[in-house]
């Protein structure tokens, strides 16, 4: 009984969890192999590669807001990685970070001061900075010969052949974000900007500084990720990551945030991002369908997500309001 | 009692308007202050550079004894000044108890810490009387509890003064008087309030004082217990009633011809079974006052509100629009209030936002004909008396007045048999209010009907040929011919209230208990 009130607590809290569910019968259904310790952990690295993105559009999402440009945020993150590499392993960290953030913070300042719509502000810098990545590298996949060792160890390294290094990075992201947006002011405020923008001023919340931050968390954690993909694999090419920003919001929503802002848990976009990377593996692992099929499954996916957000907030108030009704006659 | 608040000489300008002009407003401590005047008086702007959203143009605010400019609602919050606004401004997904906090939550060295918070927040709420849970989310609760958190969030920040501004304006009769208990509470504890409320039953019972304002001027501050409502309308008004001149058809009203008729309509929250018939040419007023229902009843029968129970009958047949656009095609017109929200396109030009909404009538063979509508938008230019230099203008380039005529040009453009303005009148100059009442009575004339909705009294007096005025959602009284004048409308307004405050608490008591079967 103790067991079935928990589940059933946890569901309340996370309805994505059901889908979480039924994905993993689905994928052990599917494939033979799915449950097996190689299979998961490759699935849970891959996951982790690209995660940090869809908590910092969590982020973003929560202030009502979006961030269009993190795919190329990712891409160069993962070209500064590589650049600096040449000098130090400090660098090579430390650079692409701080690259993520300050276009982050140009983000922040374009939505939150200048009051540009996001989709606008963010599409801009999304092209900018792709053609800077283009303008630095050029056309042909860049690499720099053999990473630093300690730096391979941030994609590449692993622990008993299964817990790979960037998992354990996921999951400490996954644990700081959850502080941030449950333990913090500003991660508070977040939600109260997304909840009802004019509140939070009425409340006396700074809406600029709340969406600023969430810009720069959004853009260096996007820059992040690019650095931990181009540590494992070496090279980027110059259109790395485009489409990145589309499964960082889809993982969000999928999650259950909701894309008018105040509603969003790390958890649940943890679990949102874990369903997408269940989809991929899946579809790699069979061959009855090709692989293009798995955006097509996505897209139907997320418009069920959305519609049903729509339902449930749709009846919330309708629902007030026939209650009222009933009162007041 | 000493003044807690005492802000002199307020003025505050925006653009073409002048807000306040040297306003004076004191609160005493522990008192409950009304603060009245029709909409646009100045009220709202007086809140807001008290709560430090607006900085004043010149005058000095000094509150417990100390001068203080607030930059923001923040530092008008830290001083002890909270607001409880009239839309909720509360956070709906977030708990009760957050939504008391935000901004000031109480920490431990993990960060926030929520059981401090839900215990704190808890007893803060079951000390003002709510049975509120406030671990459970803000939307799960309805209008009532929302705006009772929001008191009980002013609380929670040591408020001295707690402004406010139409709280009761989505409440039924049971929530009112639990709000009353709160805002005793409040009293008791010597917390200042400052009640914005158009319900005078509300303010005559709550309140200790009150002051008017009017244009933006101070009018007075009078004790309620040596006022009476009449007085009080009168204040607000701001003219001793004059009976008025009236003007005379020069053709009659074609009684037989019932264009519009509504029965029994009922719209939560504010429409309360309002009837009325409009016949063929004639002119009917809606009066009341801000918050009767005036604006609801209309929307309700256009089709922009639903409505639960009622007809609608538009020449006789039966109708029941769900969207406006089956209205339009019905043959309503509708001339919103808020003319720069809902009414122009600003960045259109002037013979755009005059055909929009008649396309149908200037198209050959399904294409829209340049010059038909042409001749259509210069046809209403000219009739119209449009001052514009082309009719390639943008319209935000004209003034409110001309705007307001394009926006009557729009609609009868597409050849409406009932028109039906809401505050056509509102923010133009004098000059063009003239003109513009000038056209209403050209419309009828040519048997057109309106209904007109306005809360100048001289303006209905002047021209209609009935006046059905609201008081609470429902009709309270009808004027015709010879009877309409303003201190007859006022009589009406004002007049007769004792007497349904008692059957409304009447009807309260059995709601209760229908509430109880019902949960």
């Amino acid at each position: 009984m103790k067991i079935w009130n928990f589940i059933k607590k946890a569901v309340r809290s996370n309805v994505s969890l059901v889908g979480l569910f039924i994905m993993l019968v689905l994928a052990s259904c599917i494939n033979q192999n799915f449950l097996s310790m190689e299979n998961l952990s490759n699935v849970f690295r891959q996951i982790s590669l690209t995660g940090p993105i869809a908590v910092g559009m969590l982020f973003v999402i929560l202030c009502g807001s979006i961030d269009l440009s993190v795919g190329s945020v990712f891409a160069l993150g993962a070209v500064v990685t590589l650049y600096f590499s040449k000098y130090s392993v400090a660098m090579a960290i430390a650079m692409p970070l701080l690259c993520g953030a300050f276009f982050g913070f140009i983000n922040g300042l374009l939505v939150g001061c200048m009051k540009m719509p996001p989709f606008v502000g963010t599409i801009s810098t999304q092209m900018f900075i792709r053609g800077l990545v283009l303008v630095l590298i050029g056309e042909n996949t860049y690499s720099v010969g053999k990473l630093p060792g300690s730096l391979q160890v941030l994609g590449k390294g692993e622990f008993f052949s299964f817990i790979t290094v960037p998992a354990i990075i996921f999951v400490v992201l996954l644990a700081a974000g959850s502080f941030l947006l449950n333990r913090t002011r500003i991660g508070r405020n977040m939600y109260v900007v997304g909840g009802n923008p004019e509140s939070a001023t009425m409340m006396g919340i700074s809406v600029p500084a709340t969406l600023i931050t969430a810009y720069t968390l959004s853009g260096m954690l996007a820059a992040f990720s690019g650095m931990i993909v181009v540590t494992r694999i070496g090279s980027a090419y110059p259109l790395t990551g485009q489409g990145n920003e589309l499964a960082a919001i889809a993982g969000a929503v999928i999650g259950g945030a909701y894309l008018s802002g105040g509603v969003g848990k790390v958890s649940g976009t943890f679990i949102g991002v874990t369903i997408m990377g269940l989809f991929t593996n899946v579809f790699n692992m069979q061959s009855f369908l090709s692989s293009f099929w798995e955006r097509v499954f996505t897209g139907a996916i997320l418009i069920a997500v959305v519609f049903v957000q729509a339902v449930i907030t749709h009846q919330k108030t309708t629902g007030k309001k026939k209650r009222k009704i009933l009162t007041a006659s | 009692m000493a003044n807690i608040l005492e802000m002199k000489n307020i003025s505050k300008s925006f653009p073409g308007v002048r807000a306040l002009n040297h306003v004076d407003f004191s609160v005493k401590e522990g008192e409950v202050h009304a603060l009245m005047g029709e909409n646009g008086a100045g009220k709202s702007t007086l809140i807001k550079v008290l709560t430090g959203i607006y900085q004043p143009d010149g005058g000095e605010i000094v509150f417990q004894g100390k001068k203080q400019s607030f930059r923001n609602s923040h530092e008008a919050q830290t001083a002890g000044i909270s607001t409880v606004y009239q839309e909720l401004n509360m956070i709906p997904y977030l708990t009760v108890s957050e939504n008391i906090y935000v901004g000031f939550y109480p920490k431990n060295k993990f960060g926030i810490d929520w059981k401090r918070m839900n215990r704190e927040s808890q007893e803060l709420v079951d000390g003002l009387g709510l049975e509120l849970d406030v671990r459970r989310q803000l939307n799960s609760y309805g209008t009532a509890q929302q705006q009772m958190t929001s008191i009980a969030r002013a609380v929670s920040l040591n408020a001295r003064l707690v402004v406010m501004d139409e709280p009761t304006s989505s409440l039924d009769t049971n929530e009112v008087k639990m709000l009353f208990g709160i805002i005793r509470k409040l009293k008791e504890q010597g917390i200042s309030v400052v009640f914005i409320s158009h319900r005078l039953d509300e303010i005559f019972e709550i309140c200790d004082r009150t002051s008017v304002l009017k244009d933006g001027e101070y009018v007075g501050t009078y004790e309620m217990s040596q006022i009476t409502q009449l007085e009080l309308i009168s204040k607000m008004v701001g003219k001793d009633l004059a009976v008025g001149e009236r003007r005379v058809r020069s053709t009659p009203v074609d009684e037989e011809h019932t264009v519009l008729k509504a029965e029994g309509l009922y719209s939560f929250p504010k429409v309360n079974g309002v009837s009325l018939e409009i016949k063929k040419g004639e002119v009917l007023g809606l009066a009341g006052l801000l918050g009767s229902g005036r604006t609801e009843t209309a929307k309700a029968i256009f089709g922009c509100e639903e409505y639960q129970s009622g007809k609608i009958f538009v020449d006789g047949k039966e109708v029941h629009f769900k969207e406006p656009h089956q209205a339009v095609k019905a043959g309503l017109a509708f001339c919103t209030e808020n003319r720069r929200e809902e009414g122009v396109l600003p960045d259109v030009s002037v013979k755009d936002n005059i055909t929009v909404s008649s396309l149908k009538h200037i198209c050959r063979k399904g294409f829209i004909s340049e010059k038909k509508r042409k001749v259509l938008s210069d046809k209403y230019i000219g009739k119209l008396r449009i001052k514009t230099p082309t009719d390639a203008q943008l319209l935000k380039n004209l003034s409110g007045g001309n705007q307001q005529k394009v926006i009557l040009a729009r609609w009868l453009a597409t050849d409406p048999k009932l028109i039906i303005l809401d505050e056509p009148t509102r923010g133009i100059d004098v000059g063009a209010k003239r003109e513009v009442e000038k056209l209403i009575v050209e419309f009828a004339e040519q048997g057109i009907s309106v209904l007109f909705i306005s809360s100048e009294l001289s303006e209905l007096v002047r021209n209609c040929d009935r006046i059905v005025v609201l008081r609470e959602g429902q009709v309270a009284g009808e004027l015709e011919d010879r009877d309409i004048n303003e201190p007859n409308i006022m009589q009406i307004i004002a007049g007769a209230s004792l007497l349904e405050r008692s059957r409304k608490e009447d009807e309260g008591g059995s709601e209760e208990k229908k509430d109880g079967t019902e949960s």
